[in-house]
């Protein structure tokens, strides 16, 4: 199953970037050195999440996770996922492989979306630089706003699954 | 302080060092298992991983920032926050990255709501959806992203309206 999607996502990628060879080199080494670039910066990200899901598969045991965000825990599993998503920092892409670790563990699908979105879109470790750009009023508003917002769409994604 | 800014924005990697440095003295042997297991996790989508960061590649160079954001200002309305809801859509890269940009339109004096729509759709990764789509499926990528579109507008018009309404109230 993964390995299908990593050869069509390979293959579907790679023709995306003929086309755009084809259309403008120029601009598709720049783009190529953008990928590379962005990759490198959030490699310290990629490991550390990869060693976290290793460290928790082994040393964890998975009632843990069933417990806090486990199918039949409900509402409160999507609050635990809020929490959990909200206090985590790194590239958006990680989100993604850890919420699967989770769901693989028996948390619900709900909790898994809410995760996502609170780890991609709360961040509360970049509220001190928010605070100082945008004033520390539409950094608290937008923060809250945001975890109501994370656990209304997980709940709700968990209706239509 | 850069130091300290540097913990705050990293210190998931500092903590997950630390807790595997204790681990691996404790007990070498699961620490290895771990260290295999989240080795061969990776493995298991690197190659939609590859594929995620050359779209973020191709995004930044064929989608121009400023193509979208000359149509935003106080006076669009509903096409200024659809193009707010593409331009957050597109954006890559921890939270971090979007405030500079966020502030530079704001003192140009775009609208308040076309800048929250753009912190929404934020959360809405298109280079991200082979990821998603490989890891959930269809479905859960399809709902998942559908509801942050949709609800991106209507956050963004309550939050313009709670920062207006104390503006007013300080003008009293």
């Amino acid at each position: 199953m993964s390995l299908e999607w990593n050869l069509i996502f390979i293959l579907f990628s790679s023709a995306t970037l003929a086309v755009s060879f084809f259309k403008d080199r120029k601009k598709t080494r720049k783009a190529l050195a953008v990928s590379g670039r962005s990759f490198l910066n959030m490699a310290p990200f990629f490991v550390a999440v990869f060693v976290l899901i290793g460290i928790l598969e082994v040393f964890v045991p998975s009632s843990a996770i069933a417990a806090l965000m486990g199918v039949n825990r409900g509402f409160i599993a999507v609050l635990f996922a809020a929490v959990a998503g909200g206090i985590m920092a790194g590239p958006p892409p990680a989100s993604y492989p850890m919420a699967d670790y989770l769901v693989k563990h028996n948390a619900s699908l709900a909790a898994a979306a809410t995760f996502i979105i609170a780890w991609v879109a709360v961040s509360t470790v970049s509220l001190p630089v928010e605070i100082r750009m945008m004033g520390s009023r539409f950094a608290w508003i937008r923060w809250s706003l945001t975890i109501v917002l994370s656990v209304i769409i997980g709940v709700i994604l968990g209706w239509f699954m | 302080m850069k130091l300290k800014n540097w913990l705050e924005q990293n210190w998931m990697i500092v903590v997950i060092s630390m807790v595997f440095v204790v681990l691996a003295v404790l007990d070498t042997r699961q620490t290895g298992r771990a260290l295999i297991i989240g080795g061969t996790t990776f493995l298991s989508i690197a190659g939609v991983l590859v594929s995620v960061y050359i779209f973020i590649g191709l995004f930044s160079v064929w989608v121009k920032e400023d193509q979208v954001m000359r149509h935003f200002g106080e006076d669009s309305g509903w096409k200024g926050m659809f193009y707010g809801a593409i331009l957050g859509t597109v954006f890559h890269g921890p939270a971090v990255s979007i405030f500079p940009l966020l502030k530079s339109l704001k003192d140009k004096g775009a609208r308040m709501a076309i800048i929250v729509v753009i912190v929404s759709a934020f959360a809405i990764k298109i280079p991200v959806i082979p990821l998603e789509l490989s890891l959930f499926g269809w479905k859960f990528t399809l709902i998942h992203n559908g509801l942050l579109f949709v609800t991106a507008l209507p956050l963004g018009l309550v939050m313009e309206r709670l920062l207006r309404s104390r503006n007013e109230q300080k003008e009293r």
